[in-house]
């Protein structure tokens, strides 16, 4: 079975009195790509800083690699790459530098290891380049290289897709997927933009005040929230409707959402052509990641 | 720890700050030798000055001799007249300069009389008359040592007036007063005898300098000595102690024959008081950002997130800093030999330092550059201090600027801080930091500026300081949260 790499348990955390987060526990295994999902300032960040050692641990505990972060912080980080915020680099340096300043604090990794890297992330032609002048796109892919150059088993992104185009969003799905199934690495990805997410996890949690809302396959959240509805459009909802039965409810006056299983739909166009309805198209309607989310967490609220 | 201490030392010499900086204390090393090569006219006394014969000419005009009112005035600047003149026919820097304002003036007073008033008589005039000529005949004839010759004959027998009046006086007080008149008359002898012994000519020079310094100082150490130097109050015997110093020095380059007229060697020698500014700008601009800068540019999350323990990873930054400061003080040390060296003759090393040490009341020589890293090492406590407390504001507030003005305040409120603690005799200061952190007080049997303090308990005070600062900075910096930047 998949190994457990990260395993937060129960995590608390209070600023000034006020509780960001109240008892999160989550796990990363190997192989996985967990997307953390949250409306901002649901403790998406926070969650991240208690297990990287960046902030106190109220209570609760972080554990990676079976090391805990507090008692044994650096043995527990040693394998973890991580992107915190933005990929705040040394500007005045460029990017060789800068992965060279963090090829110097372990001992595995070499020069023919940079290299590697930097072919990976897409870098080759401007990484003698001064960070200053890179575009942001650049910098998050020198962000992604110098957290993984050191082969890490958990690799934790704070909100990867920002300031990154289409493409670069695509290269990045694609180096994290080459990375999970190939390396076996567990990922964890924080965002709140669910579109992007849907695509490149497998598993996904939802995070909302800082309290786990749901933590499931990402397979399963869909298909709970979106069994068996078929939309129809029509020339007349409302006969339709009467033909059709209880199992449909007409959205306007030539679309008509039907919930039923597969094997039905043929016997109901069947009844609907008979009559003499005018069928113009019909879907299956997929219900995407954000709707469930939406219903999940019941919008976008934040104390 | 050795790589993070490399990644630390990598980030600062990729960066233009510290460049600037050097480039800026080089800059002003040049300066600072070719002003004093380009201002120092050596040892000449400027007995005139272009202009000054034409004002007394102008004097003159406006007075009449035959007025007897006026006489005397007229008198005077016509022999101000006359005695610049001559000295403008020898030239300033000559030896004859001297000898003609301080020995000739009385005799051209008394040949100028003559010729406007009949107070003189016939038989002075020729006196002063037949002086003169021979003066300027001796003068011609560069023989300087006939005037010293002629000072040691009317000293000779002044002295043998005064020991002769010794034996008849018997008032204790007059015979103090004799013997006080004997000791200057022997020292007066003693400098005579060594112009002629070392050839030091009355023309302006290091040796004839230390000539007159001697005198000066060595007259004043005698009247300490005369009375109880126990009794003295602190600055009477600060002003005796400075007086023993440069007496003593005086006479041990007399003796020896030393000349030291390479001013670059000099301004090597008091390097620290040169350029201790720079090396303090240097030292806390770097420590006052290294910290800071990380948070400022939000990096420091990147650094946090590596395998290495916080306190690791702050005293690497610590341990930097005083890299730095040190690489700082060598590079200064460096380009001033370099800079000195071209600006004022490669010479400057050959002669060691020299220095008076009060333990063993005697004068001493050291290397010259075991001597100028003495006085360093003296002077690191209060650069590893301010640069230690730059780190420490640097870590507690995460701001620049704020670490890099509180250590220059505290380094320029230290000697009103002392100054203040002297004039109202406040004790307790010996356990604050500013009079203990300079050691060079502590050197060749110096005294210290407050009574009771000793090396030991300055280094004690100096290193609880610098304890205090580290191990706050560390429990601050470990138990900090990392907010979002």
């Amino acid at each position: 079975m998949q190994n457990v790499i990260l395993k937060c348990d129960n995590l608390h955390k209070s600023f000034r009195k006020k509780e960001i987060l109240k008892g999160v526990s989550l796990n990363v295994s190997s192989g996985d790509i967990l997307g953390f999902i949250g409306p901002n300032g649901a403790g998406k960040t926070t969650t991240i800083k208690l297990i990287l050692g960046l902030q106190k641990i109220g209570s609760g505990s972080v554990t990676i690699n079976g090391f805990d972060i507090k008692k044994n912080f650096e043995k527990a980080i040693s394998k973890v790459g991580a992107i915190i915020e933005n990929p705040d680099l040394y500007m005045y340096l460029s990017g060789y530098d800068n992965l060279k300043l963090i090829a110097n604090l372990y001992s595995n990794v070499d020069k023919p290891r940079i290299d590697e890297v930097v072919k990976l992330v897409g870098l080759e032609n401007r990484i003698n380049d001064k960070v200053g002048k890179y575009s942001l796109g650049m910098r998050q892919r020198l962000g992604v290289a110098q957290a993984i150059l050191h082969k890490p088993n958990l690799l934790i992104l704070d909100e990867p897709t920002n300031g990154l185009d289409p493409e670069g969003i695509r290269d990045l799905r694609n180096l994290l997927v080459k990375l999970a199934k190939e390396e076996n690495m567990g990922i964890l990805i924080s965002s709140h933009n669910l579109a992007e997410l849907e695509s490149f996890c497998n598993k996904v949690c939802i995070i909302k005040n800082g309290v786990i809302v749901e933590t499931s396959d990402i397979e399963e959240v869909k298909k709970e929230t979106s069994d068996g509805n078929y939309i129809i459009e029509v020339d007349d909802s409302k006969r339709a409707r009467i033909i059709i039965g209880d199992m449909s409810t007409a959205q306007d006056s030539t679309h008509i959402l039907v919930h039923s299983d597969k094997e039905n739909i043929p016997f109901i166009i069947k009844k609907l052509v008979l009559q003499d309805i005018k069928i113009y198209s019909i879907k299956e309607d997929v219900v995407s990641l954000e709707d469930a989310f939406f219903k999940k967490t019941g919008g976008n609220v934040i104390d | 720890m050795i790589n993070l201490i490399g990644n630390e030392l990598k980030k600062i010499f990729k960066k233009k700050t510290i460049y600037i900086l050097l480039i800026i204390t080089l800059a002003y090393i040049l300066l600072m030798n070719i002003m004093i090569k380009v201002t120092d006219d050596g040892y000449s006394y400027h007995y005139y000055y272009e202009g000054d014969i034409e004002y007394y000419e102008s004097m003159l005009e406006s007075l009449n001799p035959q007025n007897a009112s006026e006489l005397s005035d007229y008198i005077n600047y016509k022999t101000q007249v006359e005695l610049l003149n001559l000295t403008k026919e020898y030239g300033n820097e000559s030896w004859q300069a001297f000898v003609i304002n301080s020995m000739l003036t009385s005799d051209i007073n008394t040949i100028v009389a003559h010729e406007y008033s009949d107070e003189i008589t016939e038989e002075a005039y020729n006196e002063a008359k037949t002086a003169y000529d021979t003066a300027i005949e001796r003068m011609d004839a560069d023989d300087w040592k006939y005037f010293v010759n002629m000072d040691l004959e009317e000293i000779n027998s002044s002295l043998e007036e005064q020991y002769n009046q010794k034996e008849i006086v018997k008032d204790s007080q007059a015979l103090a007063s004799i013997e006080d008149t004997i000791y200057n008359l022997e020292l007066q002898k003693q400098i005579d005898e060594w112009r002629l012994d070392k050839n030091i000519s009355y023309a302006p020079s290091f040796l004839n300098d230390q000539l007159q310094s001697y005198y000066g100082y060595q007259s004043t150490v005698h009247q300490y000595e005369n009375s109880k130097i126990e009794e003295l109050n602190p600055e009477e015997r600060q002003d005796y102690q400075t007086s023993l110093e440069q007496a003593s020095l005086a006479r041990y380059y007399l003796e020896n024959n030393i000349s030291l007229d390479n001013n670059g060697r000099e301004i090597f020698l008091t390097l620290f008081n040169n350029y201790e500014l720079f090396i303090l700008i240097i030292g806390i601009v770097i420590a006052g950002s290294i910290v800071s800068d990380e948070f400022n540019k939000g990096t420091i999350k990147l650094l946090l997130v590596k395998p290495y323990n916080r306190i690791k990873i702050l005293l690497s930054k610590f341990i930097v800093c005083l890299l730095i400061l040190v690489l700082t003080i060598v590079f200064i040390a460096v380009c001033q030999l370099v800079v000195g060296s071209i600006v004022f003759g490669f010479d400057s090393l050959t002669t060691p330092a020299i220095f008076y040490n009060f333990d063993t009341n005697r004068v001493e020589t050291m290397n010259i550059l075991a001597y100028v890293g003495l006085i360093g090492i003296c002077k690191m406590p209060i650069y590893i201090l301010l640069t230690t407390l730059a780190f420490a504001c640097s870590t507690l507030f995460t701001n620049s600027a704020l670490a890099i003005a509180v250590p220059f305040l505290g380094y320029m409120s230290a000697a009103f801080i002392n100054q203040l603690a002297l004039v109202y005799d406040i004790k307790q200061i010996i356990y604050f930091v500013t009079p203990n952190w300079d050691f060079t007080y502590y050197l060749f049997g110096g005294t210290p500026l407050f009574d009771g303090l000793t090396v030991l308990f300055s280094l004690a005070i100096c290193l609880i300081y610098l304890l205090i600062m580290i191990v706050v900075s560390c429990v601050v910096f470990k138990r900090r949260d990392i907010k979002n930047i």
